[in-house]
């Protein structure tokens, strides 16, 4: 964890803050007295300065900080939950500097004395707006993550400032950096690299989501009131995360406020939501829910319809956290998430009705004890409680129709955080997870089952290594044992950096991935997803990759950095919907096409600006997908619909000053996007060929080779103002936002429908979303 | 403060243009494009085969046409490819096919030509002047026949139970249509079909209902409100099923395609590889719906070399039986909805656009039935009576007839003749919330309501559908 190296690298972004920011430094020295010390007895001449890094005014802690002895030339990163330690600093009296985007520099002086070690908790302070200052924005990228490839961190500030559609969203917010795709207007799914949504992990605390959307996939379950930090890995993901061929989104949920209650919420067009927190004894609590109202509107529907006897449609859901800091060295604690989403409706009654009803969430309840059991020996013992479930329901003429998905899991793993040396922080775990699958369909006398339950046991090490002053190495590796067909797999992972020079880093990486869950989904209706587990008739997804990057930092305001990747894929698996109507799908084999083949590569560009009065980031995606499956277009190679060749996306937020110190302050915001359109298959000739059981002759449109047409390029530009205001007195800090999504109103191509039936049949066009104006307001007291 | 509302102003100003510019210009901001650019007319004059071998009888005609610009108006008539040298071999035997000077594209088998063997492989190649040969081969499935068809429901604990056992063409002949133990009522119930393979044979690839109900104008067993206006002309009398797997040697019969009450003849195929691949690719019918929007088009499995199409065999056996409405006791022929001459016109029409068809059904009862229709285009509005809603112009155009046995009388002659119809504003009918109103006619100058006659209007966000329809006259 140790890296003298991140000097050179924070050395402009340090003097440049130090330029245009308060900062805190404390020049007293703190006497060894003060703080509590510890003996480690290993070491008679160095010692070991550990703690927590946490906010000033809320506590809560910070993942990522830097802290750093310039003198010493030594630094280091707190972990995920804000726990760091620096060894090997020699005995005197030394400055100890750490940073956090958004918070003031802290500066300390310390005297240590030889062999003693010290235990120092940091707390920062959140930076001030000021008339006419410059304030350092954008991603939280610490350098650990900036060491790695293909990583991003995103603020939530920026994610709620971005113009939306009704709701800032996360999942739409990453939509816009490069190598990120929507499917549609419609989703909040994530296309990763030329990966389909399933190939990315989401995890929210720990817990693995199954299916993190609300409103059919329009909105992600991500109350962003509640969100503390999110990372994400679009691709060569370390070693300490699995299950997913292509990418990682690790959200964590904030812990609660421990000095003091605060709430916030806000309220759109589509719903409200509201976040409160707060101490509880030497810890904290957190609860943040959110709830459509879309309700009344539906009311009105059922209303002026004599037929519809019922018709209903809500989604919610329900954040809560509780901290609870047993010792200085011991943190319990217990989060849980709630949601669902609701739909249902029914005409007429008896044997000439038809009801609808659906109904699909996830649920999740995590407990988790952190402990210091030395001062570089950090650890985490884990348990989680996860259910995904999909129940739709038809009953038309009395005849049921039905699909059930319900996944459970049970999951205990624990974990080390070990600062081992100056040069190396090992961190090592293991996971058990015990899978409850249960994938069900039913029409009039036909039924499928297939229930598997599983367990899947993990075990990782990762290395993060300091080879030199200015290259960095994490090597891991990642096992999994999967019951179902007893499939062992080793997957080696690895990232290189070196600093090429002050603010130009190097960086490659990679490694193998496994995914043993498979995604069963309708894009234009992602309500019902159900997900599947492989079992022994069907080899796991696998992919390989490696990705090389280049990042240069002329300034702490400017970033600019260029990936290339390459994916290979192998045993990937798509819906089979060919099979007999009545063919048992007892198994994976059965329910899928098998033994797919794939590869994604692409270069990507980004331009990112982080200070001043506009901020905001500029991205390029070349992309090049294929995948082969021996079953679809008689095993050639197929783009599939979101293979993308370029794809370019520009955000800003331009903030205007504010006319007086106590005026409330204007900012306009923007995102613009451009993609080359999607595959789709056009019709290739007209013809005629009977219907071999019924023997009529049927005029009919041929397919042409699988995805070779091409929708027009899609883009859309989302504009937004927001305004910052001072309410009853100074008492409540809130915004209200207008924004416009799609504003020049561009009605892009969705998706192509051909009538197969009939034989002078003209193509018609679904199309995305018109321009949708909102407005809403924020507020936090 | 003046500043910064100036510069919001311009920047409205500025997005406000760009917006009207998307709305009514064409141009980069526009996504709209002539749906004919939605084409890719790559595999034009391609050869399309469309032959099927039933395993013990003769060896079939064979269909040659060649496929058509995907953008353009298609006629059946024009793409017969003739002059083609085609053969079917089995073995060391080769037959010479021969153009049917009645029916261009079609090629006759050489008289004599023996019936088509079970299990065994069988080979066609087509020579043109301009084409690369086009092949194809097909394995013919084993014999197979029908052992016994019996009626199941499910207990309440959801146990399969028999409920009893029909009888069967090659025990009774047509009686199955007549006999009670072969009455069914709708959706009581299901029908396995349990089949007998050859000794020593593997199982066909797949199986496929094919379902005709023998009536001409038994009513729908289901209220018709409950199918969306769009579906309502796709309920067939011949319909058939999805591919199923022969499961303990049995096969249900589901009751989606069986549509109207009376006599029904299912035919069960046991299919090849061929018609397996093509029926289960097609995108006739297709139910793809999970994965990703628009990909459910797709080009089918053929398995012909140089060409498309189907060259395929099967084997078959069928079975009947009657079909009563639910809730009605039991009972006989017609008798179970009502017996004598049964004829019904019906009409659908696209108000806006003025196209639209009317259909003609007759049912005499004694086997003599007609289904013709005539195709309205361009039917314009015309001053309507007073009591009525709107009126339309129009004239019957082309007809097609789809069945006449020698009911359809003065029916398939007008073609050309002009009437004036309208939707009145009186109530006749309100069947399960759906209000239908009078229907009337303008005949000589006087506007008369039909007596047995019926309308009511559909909207939908695309269109807005006017149906009518009346029997007798």
């Amino acid at each position: 964890m140790l890296k003298s190296v991140s000097f050179l690298a924070l050395a402009c972004t340090v003097s440049w803050v130090s330029m245009t920011t308060e900062s805190s430094a404390q020049t007293e020295p703190t006497a060894p007295a003060e703080a509590q010390s510890q003996d480690s007895g290993s070491d008679v001449r160095r010692s070991i300065l550990s703690g927590f890094v946490s906010g000033l005014g809320d506590g809560e802690r910070l993942p990522y900080a830097t802290i750093a002895l310039a003198e010493e030339g030594l630094a280091t990163q707190s972990n995920s939950e804000g726990y760091y330690a620096i060894k090997g600093i020699t005995a005197g009296e030394h400055v100890v500097t750490v940073y956090y985007v958004g918070h003031q520099v802290f500066r300390e002086s310390i005297i240590f004395i030889a062999g003693q070690d010290l235990r120092r908790d940091i707390e920062m302070a959140r930076q001030t707006t000021r008339l006419n200052e410059v304030i350092v924005e954008a991603d939280a990228a610490s350098d650990e993550l900036r060491q790695l490839t293909s990583v991003v961190a995103i603020p939530m500030q920026s994610v709620k400032r971005m113009p939306a559609m009704g709701e800032p969203d996360l999942m739409r917010s990453l939509q816009l950096l490069p190598g990120v795709q929507a499917a549609s207007d419609l989703s909040s799914g994530l296309y990763v690299r030329g990966g389909g949504p399933d190939q990315t992990g989401i995890f929210l605390d720990q817990v693995r989501l199954y299916n993190p959307s609300h409103a059919f996939g329009f909105f992600s379950t991500f109350n962003p009131d509640a969100i503390k930090d999110v990372t994400f890995y679009k691709g060569a993901y370390p070693a300490r995360y699995g299950g997913s061929l292509g990418a990682v989104l690790d959200v964590q949920n904030r812990d609660g406020n421990r000095r003091e209650r605060s709430t916030s919420g806000g309220m759109s067009l589509i719903s409200s939501r509201v976040m409160t927190e707060g101490p509880l004894g030497e810890g904290s609590w957190m609860i943040a829910g959110r709830r459509t109202y879309i309700d009344p509107v539906l009311n009105l529907i059922r209303g002026s319809s004599d037929d519809l006897d019922g018709l209903g449609y809500h989604f919610f859901d329900l954040n809560g956290k509780v901290n609870t800091q047993l010792t200085p060295n011991d943190n319990l604690m217990i989060s849980a998430y709630g949601g669902d989403d609701d739909l249902n409706f029914a005409l007429g009654e008896g044997t000439e009705s038809l009801s609808f009803n659906m109904i699909w969430g996830n649920r999740a309840v995590t407990g988790r004890w952190t402990h210091v059991f030395s001062p570089e020996l950090f650890g985490r013992l884990i348990a989680v409680y996860s259910k995904y479930e999909s129940d739709i329901s038809l009953d038309i003429f009395d005849t049921p129709i039905a699909i059930r998905n319900r996944v459970r899991d049970v999951t205990i793993k624990g974990d080390v955080d070990y600062f081992a040396s100056t040069d190396h922080t090992i961190r090592s775990g293991v996971d058990l997870t015990f899978f409850r699958f249960d994938y069900g369909s039913r029409f009039d006398q036909y039924r499928d089952n297939l229930n598997i339950e599983p367990y899947l046991l993990s075990g990782f090490v990762q290395d993060e290594w300091q080879i030199s002053p200015l290259t960095d190495a994490q090597l891991g590796v990642r096992t999994n044992y999967y019951e179902a067909g007893k499939r062992f797999t080793v997957n080696p992972r690895f990232s290189f950096s070196h600093l090429v020079q002050e603010g130009l880093r190097a960086k490659i990486g990679g490694g193998s991935y496994q995914q043993f869950l498979q995604l069963i989904a309708a894009e234009g209706f992602s309500g019902g997803d159900s997900w599947v587990p492989l079992d022994e008739t069907v080899k796991p997804g696998r992919s390989w990759q490696i990705v090389t990057g280049l990042e240069w930092e002329p300034s702490g305001v400017y970033r600019l950095s260029a990936e290339t990747y390459y994916t290979d894929l192998a045993n990937l698996v798509i819906l089979d919907e060919e099979s007999e109507e009545n063919s048992e799908r007892g198994s994976s084999q059965d329910v899928f096409k098998t033994g797919g083949e794939g590869y994604a590569t692409g270069m990507e560009l980004f331009a990112e600006k982080r200070g001043g009065k506009l901020t905001g980031w500029l991205g390029y995606t070349l992309g090049y997908t294929r995948r082969t499956f021996a079953e679809v277009d008689e095993g050639r190679s197929f783009p599939p619909k979101y293979d993308r060749r370029h794809d370019v996306s520009l955000t800003g937020i331009y903030r205007f000053k504010p006319v007086c110190p106590s005026c409330g302050r204007w900012s306009f915001n923007f995102n613009f996007v451009y993609g080359t359109g999607q595959a789709f298959t056009p019709a290739a000739a007209r013809y005629t060929l009977r219907d071999p059981a019924a023997g009529d002759p049927i005029d009919r449109l041929l397919g042409a080779r699988r995805n070779t047409g091409r929708l027009l390029p899609y883009h859309r530009l989302d504009i937004g103002f927001r305004r910052t205001l001072k309410l009853f007195g100074e008492g409540v800090d809130a915004e209200i936002y207008f924004q416009f999504f799609n504003f020049y109103n561009r009605r892009n191509e969705w998706f192509v429908e051909y009538d197969p039936n009939d034989a002078n049949t003209k193509p018609k066009v679904a199309r995305m979303l018109p321009v949708l104006p909102t407005f809403g307001f924020d507020f936090r007291f | 403060m003046r500043r910064h509302s100036r510069i919001i102003a311009w920047h409205l100003l500025a997005l406000l243009l760009l917006t009207s510019n998307a709305c009514f210009t064409p141009g980069p901001l526009k996504a709209d494009r002539d749906p004919d650019d939605l084409f890719a007319p790559s595999e034009v004059n391609v050869i399309v085969v469309d032959a099927i071998l039933i395993v013990d009888q003769t060896l079939p005609a064979v269909d040659l046409r060649r496929t058509a610009p995907p953008g353009e108006n298609y006629f059946i008539q024009n793409t017969a490819l003739e002059g083609a040298q085609l053969t079917i071999s089995q073995g060391e035997a080769t037959f010479n096919y021969s153009s049917d000077p009645t029916s261009p594209g079609r090629y006759l088998p050489p008289a004599g030509a023996p019936v088509v063997l079970p299990e065994t492989t069988y080979e066609l190649h087509v020579t043109t002047n301009s084409d690369p040969d086009v092949t194809a081969t097909t394995l013919t499935p084993p014999r197979m026949r029908i052992a016994q068809l019996v009626l199941l429901d499910l207990d309440d604990d959801q146990e399969e139970i028999e409920l009893r056992e029909l009888r069967l063409f090659s025990e009774i002949g047509d009686e199955v249509y007549e006999i009670q133990q072969n009455q069914i009522e709708h959706t009581v119930g299901y029908l396995e079909a349990r089949i007998e393979v050859s000794d020593n044979s593997a199982s066909a690839v797949s199986y496929q209902f094919g379902i005709s109900n023998l009536e001409r104008a038994s009513p729908l067993l289901f209220d018709s409100d409950f199918i969306d206006e769009g579906d309502i002309d796709d309920l067939e009398r011949e319909e058939t099923s999805p591919l199923l797997r022969l499961e303990d040697d049995g096969l249900f019969l589901s009751w989606k395609g069986i549509n109207y009450a009376g006599r029904h003849k299912v035919k069960v195929f046991a299919v090849d590889r061929n018609w397996f691949d093509l029926v289960r690719t097609d995108n006739l019918g297709e139910e793809r719906e999970s994965g990703e929007a628009g990909q459910s088009f797709q080009r089918p499995l053929f398995h012909i070399e140089n060409g498309i199409g189907l060259f395929a065999s099967a084997s078959v056996d069928s079975f009947g039986f009657f079909v009563r409405p639910e809730g009605i006791p039991p009972c006989s022929g017609c008798e179970c909805w009502g017996c004598g001459d049964r004829n019904a016109w019906s009409g659908i029409l696209d108000l806006e656009s003025g196209n639209g068809r009317l259909r003609y059904d007759r049912d005499v009862g004694t086997g003599a039935t007609c289904e013709l229709s005539y195709e309205i285009t361009a039917a314009q509005p015309t001053q309507a009576c007073p009591t009525c809603a709107f009126a339309r112009e129009f004239e019957l155009g082309r007809l097609t007839v789809y069945r006449d046995r020698g009911a359809c009388d003065e029916a398939d002659g007008l073609q050309g003749e002009r009437f004036r119809l309208a939707h009145g504003t009186n109530l006749v009918a309100d069947t399960s919330g759906t209000p239908r109103f009078g229907l009337f006619i303008d005949a000589d100058g006087f506007w008369a309501q039909i007596e047995t006659g019926w309308s009511l209007v559909l909207t939908s966000a695309a269109e807005q559908r006017w149906l009518f329809g009346f029997s007798g006259g």
